[in-house]
């Protein structure tokens, strides 16, 4: 296998980050390995393709995301009822006071559809640009930017997290407030 | 170890306080942002410090053959 000088030290240390997308991608861990695993297979399979000196992260990315869309098109039904189980357990724990849990945000991050939890983890743990998303993601720089605001919106609500501009029912004081106004 | 005490720390922390008029109203606030943002990056900082399965390194060392060997 002809592989260009670091090819494998690169990928070696993009190894952990990989693994950290592909679990937000995928429903549980032994999937995601699964899904870089065969990303790995993919890579060294297409190493002449890969061009030194370009994002080897963004290339490995996309790869995974590739092949985990792939997939989903085949367990489209086994999906759903998965995501039904789920929904079965979003009948959320509100959070009244600005704390979560790290393990309820998880679950509520599961609720998220996949486009949504791709964004946030590429831009909000990832530490990709937005430009290095949208090449990942294969679309436009603005899709990204408005996925990540839907996203965050769609992950306030699950979280029963209630946001400064709306009224909240029961909230006697902020319905007074908007009364007075 | 610093992961643990940084989970205990932040996750149960409040977030910052609120500073008024965030977004045009359509958007998450800028407290619950931070307390997104926070959340992801612990999520995936907990997967990422995960020790790696050997055989993905095996697999890799298949590079330092020289061509045509699999």
């Amino acid at each position: 296998m002809q592989a260009p000088a670091n090819f494998k030290a690169e990928l070696i240390e993009l190894l952990p980050s990989l693994r950290a997308f592909s679990r937000s991608l995928a429903r549980n861990p032994a999937q995601a390995d699964d899904l870089v695993q065969d990303t790995l297979v993919k890579a060294l399979a297409n190493v002449e393709r890969f061009e030194p000196g370009t994002n080897m992260r963004a290339w490995l990315f996309t790869i995974l995301r590739n092949h985990y869309y792939s997939q989903l098109r085949k367990s489209k039904r086994e999906v759903e009822d998965v995501e039904g189980r789920y929904a079965a357990r979003l009948a959320a724990r509100p959070e009244q006071d600005g704390n979560v849990d790290l393990d309820d945000f998880k679950v509520a991050f599961q609720q998220l559809a996949p486009d949504h939890r791709e964004v946030l983890t590429l831009v909000g743990a990832s530490g990709c640009s937005y430009e290095e998303a949208a090449q990942i993601c294969q679309c436009a720089v603005g899709t990204i930017k408005s996925r990540v605001n839907r996203a965050r919106k769609k992950l306030t609500e699950l979280l029963g997290l209630e946001e400064d501009e709306t009224v909240v029912p029961g909230d006697a004081v902020m319905a007074q407030d908007a009364a007075s106004v | 170890m610093r992961r643990k005490d940084e989970m205990d720390n932040l996750v149960t922390k409040r977030s910052p306080p609120r500073d008024g008029a965030g977004g045009a109203g359509k958007s998450a606030s800028n407290a619950n942002k931070a307390l997104i943002a926070r959340n992801l990056r612990l999520a995936y900082g907990e997967v990422a410090s995960e020790p790696l399965p050997d055989h993905w390194i095996k697999l890799l060392n298949q590079l330092d053959e020289p061509k045509g060997g699999q």
